[in-house]
């Protein structure tokens, strides 16, 4: 894995204002991001996790530029092409109905270029045969092909215009064991073979665990933990992190096994918390939680936790 | 544990067909299913596996006159459900049999408060007053460990978080102390963290009442930690059934094998993921043979018949497999 920085994240922050008062002022906050520092280094997957409204999606759509930060920046490296694609979670509906598979795949670099009818079809066929579909297959529309390839085709449509980073949000959710196996190993070959950097967004600790090189962890719109994926998965060193890989099922493991689980409910991001954002729901509180909590290095300086215990706990929170 | 008399729903040889233009799709084939008393049993499968329709089949769910039931039976507490009137079904549904479905917010009525709701089902079934209902409710709550049951009895489903609704309405299930509770993929939508809670509260209520539940669900990992004994379905009928430590652990059929296989954690991070090569049959042609045999890469001659679920370990491990025992180790 090389160390160059392709993308950072510096500081950011996203406020949704909901409802509003007879003069137009927000009535309420939803907080959707509290601060994330995050660079994208060139050629690693990157796993982010956490539990639905987190905020991983908000994230996405900021990676994206679907969603303006409230505050921060996103700043690319020099010399990057500024090239970010999306693969989202449902095939069905990321489609468009009414274009065949040639123009959906082809679509970025036809709004970019305005290339000839005949250079996209050849194009698509190219990137059809790489995400493993037939290239007579193109002039087809997206209703008359199964979930899996549906999702070859979004995988294709992200390739279309050469990105530099595919941000992957739960692109295999949706799909069977047998089509995700199959969807997860395209996803590895076009990686290593193009070259290319993922964001991977998932709430599957197992497909995590399985593409990722590093994993930032999400906790109501922070970054609570970020490391090696074997740091992250097998030192977890922020109470969360273990009370999410405690709660992942796997089998033949006890349904009991693993630290009891208190209060499991996230809590709002309405009115956030004072001090450390996980204090109420985590079995470790003591005096020093209700301080705002920093992203701080531990053992290695790769690895990386937002709780004033951690170096304590660490014997503790090792599965 | 396996003599008819003790169990509460038994599906024998079933086979349903859902007309279509010109045709029908045959969704299911054959299948057999028994839950005994107090049994949690799971129904596991990738989708088309009929493992929906089954259980939906199991309460006459079903839009009446859409689907031919081409053979088999359905008892359910000694019930014959294919025959039985509508009105007798009506009876039985949320008393004796209660059913939790994947979508917890399009299970509740959105215009109501959760009172109205719960007391609504208590009271059609126990014939009791407003308020014994309501103390009833309130304590069924608690159970499912809602931290303030008598607010949340006034709020209406919209302000609640999925996990407070599905365990509403898991206590909504338990309400009428059902013989059974058929859950449809129950726990899909919520979070690891709410799941294993949700998962943890109903399987201790079932325990203590000895509730059987039919559980059905696409994922391995939950099943193998709910449920006692597990079916394994694919194409509309059961290949591999037994105790669910048996079955995933020293799996036989050759798809339950390849689904095992397929999941990221079998192999290293990195390493390429075991992929089961083509797709599901289409059940609106008509299927001769093992059904997974295109697929499989085990098939054989022998294969062109449609096998039979025969014993292949202890404790009622049986598989649905001609190479089961011979070539299979």
């Amino acid at each position: 894995m090389s160390k160059t920085s392709l993308l950072s994240l510096d500081g950011i922050r996203v406020r949704f204002s909901i409802g509003a008062d007879w003069l137009g002022r927000p009535t309420a906050l939803v907080n959707a991001l509290n601060g994330i520092d995050l660079s994208v280094m060139k050629g690693e997957v990157l796993g982010i996790v956490g539990e639905s409204g987190c905020g991983k999606s908000t994230l996405a759509n900021v990676l994206t530029n679907l969603v303006r930060p409230t505050e921060g920046r996103m700043a690319w490296a020099a010399g990057a092409a500024r090239q970010l694609q999306i693969v989202f979670q449902d095939p069905q509906s990321s489609l468009d109905p009414r274009l065949p598979a040639w123009r959906v795949i082809t679509e970025p670099v036809f709004l970019r270029e305005r290339r000839s009818s005949a250079d996209l079809r050849c194009l698509a066929g190219d990137l059809a045969e790489q995400v493993g579909l037939r290239r007579e297959q193109m002039d087809r529309y997206p209703h008359e092909f199964s979930g899996g390839q549906r999702q070859r085709i979004a995988i294709a449509r992200a390739l279309s215009s050469s990105p530099d980073v595919i941000v992957l949000d739960e692109p295999t959710s949706a799909l069977d064991i047998s089509v995700q196996a199959q969807i997860l190993n395209l996803l590895a070959d076009l990686q290593r073979s193009r070259g290319l950097t993922y964001i991977l967004i998932s709430h599957n600790i197992s497909v995590i665990r399985h593409m990722c090189d590093r994993i930032a962890v999400m906790y109501l719109g922070q970054i609570v933990e970020l490391g090696t994926a074997a740091d992250v998965l097998a030192r977890p060193a922020h109470p969360y992190t273990r009370l999410l890989l405690d709660s992942v099922p796997q089998i033949g493991r006890a349904l009991d096994a693993g630290l009891p689980i208190g209060e499991t409910e996230l809590p709002s991001n309405r009115r956030l918390p004072q001090g450390c954002f996980f204090r109420e729901r985590c079995l470790f509180a003591a005096a020093g939680c209700d301080q705002v909590q920093a992203l701080a290095t531990l053992a290695s300086e790769a690895h990386l936790a937002r709780c004033h215990r951690a170096g304590e706990l660490a014997a503790t929170l090792h599965p | 544990m396996t003599s008819a008399n003790t169990s509460v729903l038994d599906i024998q040889d079933l086979s349903i067909e859902f007309p279509v233009y010109k045709g029908a799709v045959r969704a299911v084939n054959g299948v057999c299913v028994r839950v005994g008393r107090g049994e949690i049993v799971g129904i596991v499968g990738e989708s088309g596996s009929a493992k929906s329709v089954t259980a939906m089949m199991a309460m006459r769910l079903l839009p009446e006159g859409r689907f031919d039931v081409t053979g088999g039976s359905v008892t359910l507490l000694g019930r014959d459900v294919i025959a039985a009137r509508e009105e007798e079904m009506v009876d039985i549904r949320g008393r004796d049999v209660a059913m939790v479905f994947q979508e917890p917010l399009s299970a509740l009525n959105p215009t109501q408060r959760i009172e109205r709701q719960m007391l609504e089902v208590i009271r059609l079934h126990r014939r009791c007053s407003a308020s014994a209902a309501r103390a009833l409710a309130i304590r069924l709550l608690g159970d499912m460990r809602i931290a303030d049951p008598e607010q949340v009895l006034q709020r209406y489903p919209f302000e609640l978080s999925g996990g407070m609704r599905q365990r509403i309405l898991i206590a909504l299930a338990f309400s009428c102390d059902p013989k059974i509770i058929i859950a449809d993929e129950p726990t899909t939508a919520l979070d690891v963290t709410v799941q294993r809670q949700v998962l943890q509260l109903m399987r201790a209520k079932a325990r203590e009442l000895g509730t059987a539940i039919l559980f059905i669900s696409h994922d391995l990992a939950v099943v193998s930690q709910f449920c006692d004994r597990v079916y394994v379905m694919y194409a509309g009928a059961v290949v591999e059934e037994g105790p669910t430590g048996v079955v995933l652990g020293t799996p036989r059929h050759p798809y339950t094998r390849a689904l095992l296989n397929a999941l990221p954690e079998r192999v290293r991070p990195g390493e390429s993921l075991q992929s089961i090569p083509g797709s599901v049959p289409n059940l609106s042609s008509l299927l001769s043979g093992c059904a997974f045999s295109p697929r499989c890469e085990h098939a054989a001659p022998a294969c062109s018949g449609k096998p039979q679920l025969a014993d292949v370990g202890p404790q009622n491990h049986r598989a649905a497999c001609w190479l089961v025992k011979e070539t299979l180790p």
